[in-house]
């Protein structure tokens, strides 16, 4: 684990695009990953679930989550420019948040899942 | 091994250099069901070198667990990583070393269909060969078969030995349990309440497939996955409801083990606890296989474990008995605590077990019985195909009156101590028990509490001493009352008066009949059965020996230090509380006629 951990944020970087299109209140993320994932890509509760414990927005954060499966697209789109500058700005550090998150936890540091607050998976 | 400078007889190097690699572009990785012969499916995850050819063979290195196969990964690490990319032992390493990897949840358990009602069940156990049988008829197989585990998977390695089949070349089983009343559930008789009940609900709720418990139980894990991974071809999730649902008929140890006392009690499917392992000893043995065993001295009874697989199996074996915790993920001895990391790494041992199978594949395999230890303290690793390692001989020290040990017998006609038994006491929650849990092991520095317990100290030892093997305790006791608990610690203390743990043993008075009749097992302690017909309440104010073994160690008290034996009369934090009211007193005799003593297993170089 610790040895993946090494590579996760680079992986993580290389991994993801964050597009974003002010003029439509719309940001896309873009996923390559090594094999097609399909169904398991993701559903919009769990993009709210990965804001919320990685970007520290609430999981009811209002926005419109819409999933392209084939082609590994998330599309987020807000009633207003304010809650889309909200969520540009998390998502500029939440991959390097989410590696720190875990690599505290593994060496014994818990304080930060404590902070997370309630996750309804 | 978790001091660096200890590289002679390193078993883990002993086992060989590690080769070039023969698959260097990673693995493909599928999920899916085997059907077993009663139409439960099971879920199995199979690794395979990426790149290798229609026509290639390779063997294949397979481990049953009831932990989760895989798990599904939250996002965003799901993006990037497979559902197995945590697992032990590593994909990565064993497909770039040309073996196929695969790895089932047990029926009952993860994605798998099916119910459980005991831990290895014979129904578990067929399953392990039938699935030999599907692996054997891939495309890619080679026919050749070897099994891998740590804990409960270990078990089901070895138990794998039991089917006979052809194809299996050899084991490996880490930190596994042999005798599961004593290494486990009743040490000494004592109910590990703790361990039983957490290990029980941690079982449940991973069947069950909630991961929400686990934000407090195993945080980097639930920051990591959401569950258990169904198998590829279960998009919608139907079967994984299926089995989810068929889990929650499941039973759990600790319902029907927390009211009870006796070896003899029955499981809920009949059997009883010998029936897991040792009742399956002549089966182990007509298979021949080879066995690599391993574990370390503070991992709760299993070391004992070892021990008796050593004695009583007659497979070749390759045992090692090291200083880190259960599942070797960090160091354990105690008297460098300030250990960061053990040697060898995962990876490095990985590697080294490969090659224990390659031996056994392409090789004439192994063919004689070696133990492999490490002397803590002394922090060399020493070699041997007898236990008790040559040399070996107890020496006597008496508990005296004045709180002292001594290899003088007392000569007084009176001597005695009192002690009002402390239901604080405590080794804490990092302790050997508490480490089945994958915890650490932290007894930190003794000393205070050691002021709650009857502590017996030596003077400062003249010369190095190396204690190794089975300490007995011969205790001549009388108390208030008819039952209650003893745990009898094993310590080193320096010229600074700190005080590092070293052993213990436990043992409920109910159970100091001392039988006459044959052990299941060759032991090299007194026997007692544990048995209900053997039990007897204490007669209070009467006095009466008890004999019982320590778990076994291997250690050097160094010239200068002392060696103290402390008594206590509960673990609060572990163990379940004898007598369950009221608070006894007991007297430990010093005196000629009933002169309380320990036997200490010196090796004389």
């Amino acid at each position: 684990m610790e040895k993946i951990i090494l590579s996760l944020r680079n992986m993580l970087k290389e991994a993801i695009k964050v597009e974003t299109y002010e003029k439509n209140l719309e940001i896309n993320m873009l996923v390559k990953s090594n094999t097609k994932l399909g169904n398991d890509f993701a559903d919009p509760n769990e993009i709210k679930i990965m804001l919320h414990m990685f970007g520290g927005l609430n999981q009811d954060f209002p926005m419109e989550i819409k999933i392209d499966e084939d082609q590994q697209i998330i599309r987020l789109i807000f009633g207003s420019l304010d809650n889309m500058n909200i969520v540009q700005k998390a998502l500029e550090t939440i991959w390097a948040k989410s590696v720190d998150l875990l690599e505290q936890c593994i060496a014994g540091d818990f304080s930060g899942i404590r902070n997370i607050g309630d996750v309804d998976d | 091994m978790t001091d660096p400078r200890a590289v002679l007889n390193n078993p883990f190097k002993e086992l060989g250099e590690i080769p070039e690699k023969k698959y260097r572009n990673g693995y493909i990785v599928e999920s899916i069901y085997i059907p077993m012969r009663d139409g439960v499916n099971i879920a199995a995850t199979i690794c395979l070198p990426k790149g290798i050819s229609p026509i290639e063979k390779i063997p294949t290195i397979l481990t049953q667990t009831r932990y989760w196969r895989a798990k599904k990964l939250r996002i965003p690490f799901r993006w990037i990583l497979d559902e197995i990319v945590t697992t032990t032992p590593n994909p990565e390493i064993i497909t770039s070393r040309g073996y196929a990897f695969i790895i089932t949840d047990v029926r009952g358990t993860g994605a798998s269909l099916g119910t459980r009602n005991i831990p290895w069940s014979e129904e578990e156990v067929k399953d392990g060969s039938e699935i030999v049988d599907w692996i054997i008829s891939q495309p890619w197989s080679d026919g050749n078969v070897v099994s891998k585990g740590i804990s409960y998977a270990g078990t089901t390695a070895e138990l794998i030995t039991t089917i006979n089949h052809s194809a299996i070349k050899a084991i490996i089983l880490g930190h596994g349990v042999w005798d599961s009343y004593l290494d486990v559930v009743f040490p000494g008789g004592i109910y590990d309440n703790s361990f039983m009940q957490t290990w029980s609900f941690l079982g449940f709720n991973l069947d069950i497939n909630n991961p929400k418990v686990f934000r407090q139980l195993l945080p980097s894990d639930w920051l990591f996955s959401k569950g258990v991974k169904p198998v590829d071809s279960d998009g919608n999730l139907n079967f994984l409801n299926e089995a989810i649902e068929k889990h929650k008929l499941n039973r759990y140890v600790h319902e029907h083990a927390k009211d009870r006392n006796y070896r003899d009690e029955a499981l809920p499917d009949g059997t009883q606890y010998d029936d897991i392992i040792m009742n399956r000893q002549s089966r182990i043995e007509e298979s021949n296989i080879p066995m690599l065993i391993w574990c370390s001295w503070y991992d709760s009874g299993y070391v004992d474990a070892v021990i008796h697989r050593f004695l009583n199996l007659t497979n070749p074996m390759i045992a090692i008995l090291g200083d880190w915790n259960h599942g070797a993920a960090s160091p354990a001895n105690q008297f460098f605590s300030n250990r960061t990391a053990v040697t060898p790494s995962p990876n490095e041992r990985i590697n080294a077990f490969i090659n224990f199978f390659d031996t056994c594949i392409y090789d004439d395999g192994i063919k004689e019985k070696v133990l492999h230890y490490y002397t803590m303290a002394e922090e060399e690793w020493k070699k041997t195909s007898v236990w008790p390692p040559k040399g070996h001989k107890y020496q006597r020290w008496y508990l005296t009156e004045n709180l002292a040990l001594s290899k003088e017998m007392p000569d007084k006609d009176i001597g005695e101590n009192n002690y009002k038994i402390n239901f604080r006491a405590t080794t804490g929650r990092l302790n050997r028990w508490w480490t089945l849990l994958g915890q650490p092991i932290s007894y930190k520095n003794r000393a205070k509490m050691d002021e709650k317990l009857l502590c017996y100290t030596s003077l400062p030892l003249e010369k190095n001493t190396e204690i190794t093997g089975q300490i007995i305790a011969c205790l001549y006791l009388k108390s208030t009352h008819e039952d209650g608990a003893l745990f009898v610690y094993l310590e080193d203390v320096d010229e600074e008066g700190n005080v590092t743990y070293v052993t213990d043993g436990e043992f409920r008075v109910i159970h100091r009949k001392i039988s006459s009749e044959e052990p299941p097992y060759k032991i090299l302690i007194p026997y007692h059965t544990y048995k209900k017909e053997d039990s007897a309440p204490l007669i209070p104010g009467e006095i009466t020996e008890l004999k019982f073994g320590l778990h076994t160690t291997s250690v050097l008290i160094r010239k200068g230090h002392r060696i103290r034996i402390a008594i206590a009369g509960h673990d609060k934090d572990t163990f379940s509380r004898y007598p369950k009211d009221g608070r006894p007193t007991i007297t430990i005799s010093s005196n000629k006629m009933h002169a309380s003593y320990i036997d200490l297993p010196i090796i004389e170089k």
